[in-house]
């Protein structure tokens, strides 16, 4: 039984730090989604980027949008602007994925902590 | 339109914040590019230059300002190394609001010389529209739980952190500066009024109280814009420096809600606040050798 228990008390412990280390992974990959331009923030997801997609599609060059904190901020050029946040979105998107799964593969706290993440 | 960091250290009896802003000073620099000044004091850049040497130092930071140490400031507070041990010493923290005076750059980040930047997360503040930027949001590395805020008192005003500052040489900048040395000149009246219990002087109060105020004492925070990160990151002095794996790759002991129990946590490539500064001043040296 104490054998059983401990077993137990360490999977416990493998489970809560996979959770921990995914989770900081997650935070990491949402402050690098976080873009600033002409002096605002955005938060780049899904629906920023089918926005300004759009706006591309209409044929529009520039627009004044509301960033993160409802500020007014005009950009200036809408194609550019798109494709650094989609390129951004992807890099952080892909890095995220590649640390998520060599986290969640290992099987004890040690190989969580030993991950070699990209860089 | 100049960019630059900005960063403290006062030396008490026991802790080298002197060596531990050097550390940091070398990480900004790779990570955010921009250069350094240190505010500190005679006797604390005498001691650093001799045990580190000048030509170092001075590779570090393009400006150290000297201020002259207030030595009736009397500011005791307990500096924990895990659970286990603490020490009561000297915690000079008293001038913070001379920064904006000090500061030689028109874009400011003020940062804790023991909030190790090892991202370019924060980079994404320079030619912000925000004049002044300040987090309230924290997380920490061993749980799970996403950035929350926390208050100064059970039933007091939302505590912003005083760790990371980001600031443009404005009026408005300068009011919030200004009231924090008011509220600090009077703190025993702020601190009945705020109740919080603690007597020791802490800048997270002191700019909580600023921001409070200027918001027409409420809690609201129009004025008020967060860093763009998700959240300081707070290794409590609860916890321990497992090991520096590398350039921006730390593992760090955090203690589990039972005292003496312990979970470890990677980070790598995010900024840090390391509260146990003990722990930072054994791999102070490391971290220099590394990013030098």
């Amino acid at each position: 039984m104490e054998d059983r228990l401990q077993q137990a008390l360490a999977f416990a412990n493998y489970k809560q730090t996979l959770n921990n280390q995914l989770h900081k992974s997650k935070i990491k990959a949402e402050g690098q989604l976080m873009f600033a331009e002409a002096g605002g923030k955005f938060t780049i997801n899904q629906e920023l980027i089918c926005f300004f997609d759009y706006l591309t599609r209409s044929g529009l060059k520039e627009a004044t949008v509301l960033d993160d904190n409802k500020s007014p901020i005009l950009i200036s050029n809408i194609e550019e602007f798109l494709k650094k946040i989609t390129t951004r979105y992807f890099e952080v998107t892909n890095d995220y994925l590649q640390e998520a799964k060599l986290i969640k593969k290992s099987r004890d706290v040690k190989s969580i902590l030993d991950i070699k993440a990209s860089e | 339109m100049t960019r630059g960091v900005l960063m403290y250290a006062h030396n008490n009896s026991e802790l080298d914040y002197f060596r531990i802003a050097c550390a940091n000073a070398l990480m900004v620099k790779k990570n955010l590019g921009v250069p350094v000044t240190l505010v500190t004091d005679e006797g604390t850049a005498e001691y650093g230059k001799k045990v580190l040497g000048e030509d170092f130092v001075n590779q570090c930071f393009e400006h150290i300002i000297l201020t002259k140490r207030n030595w009736s400031f009397d500011n005791k507070r307990t500096f924990g190394d895990t659970s286990y041990s603490a020490k009561t010493l000297q915690f000079y923290n008293c001038n913070h609001w001379e920064a904006y005076e000090l500061s030689p750059y028109d874009e400011t980040l003020f940062i804790d010389a023991d909030y190790l930047i090892m991202s370019s997360a924060l980079n994404n503040c320079w030619g912000s529209e925000n004049e002044f930027m300040i987090n309230h949001k924290i997380f920490t590395p061993g749980d799970a739980k996403d950035p929350y805020s926390k208050y100064i008192d059970e039933f007091g005003i939302r505590l912003y952190w005083a760790t990371v500052i980001y600031f443009k040489k404005t009026d408005f900048s300068k009011f919030i500066f200004e009231l924090v040395k008011h509220i600090q000149e009077n703190y025993n009246y702020y601190r009945q009024l705020y109740s919080f219990s603690n007597s020791m002087f802490r800048n997270d109060n002191a700019f909580s109280i600023a921001i409070h105020t200027l918001n027409g004492f409420t809690d609201s925070n129009s004025n008020i814009n967060q860093l763009p990160i998700p959240g300081l990151l707070m290794a409590w002095d609860t916890g321990d420096i497992h090991s520096v794996n590398g350039t921006n790759d730390i593992t760090v002991y955090c203690e589990k809600d039972i005292k003496g129990t312990y979970m470890l946590a990677r980070l790598r490539n995010q900024d840090i606040h390391i509260i146990n500064k003990w722990a930072l001043g054994r791999v102070a040296d490391q971290l220099i050798e590394l990013y030098k």
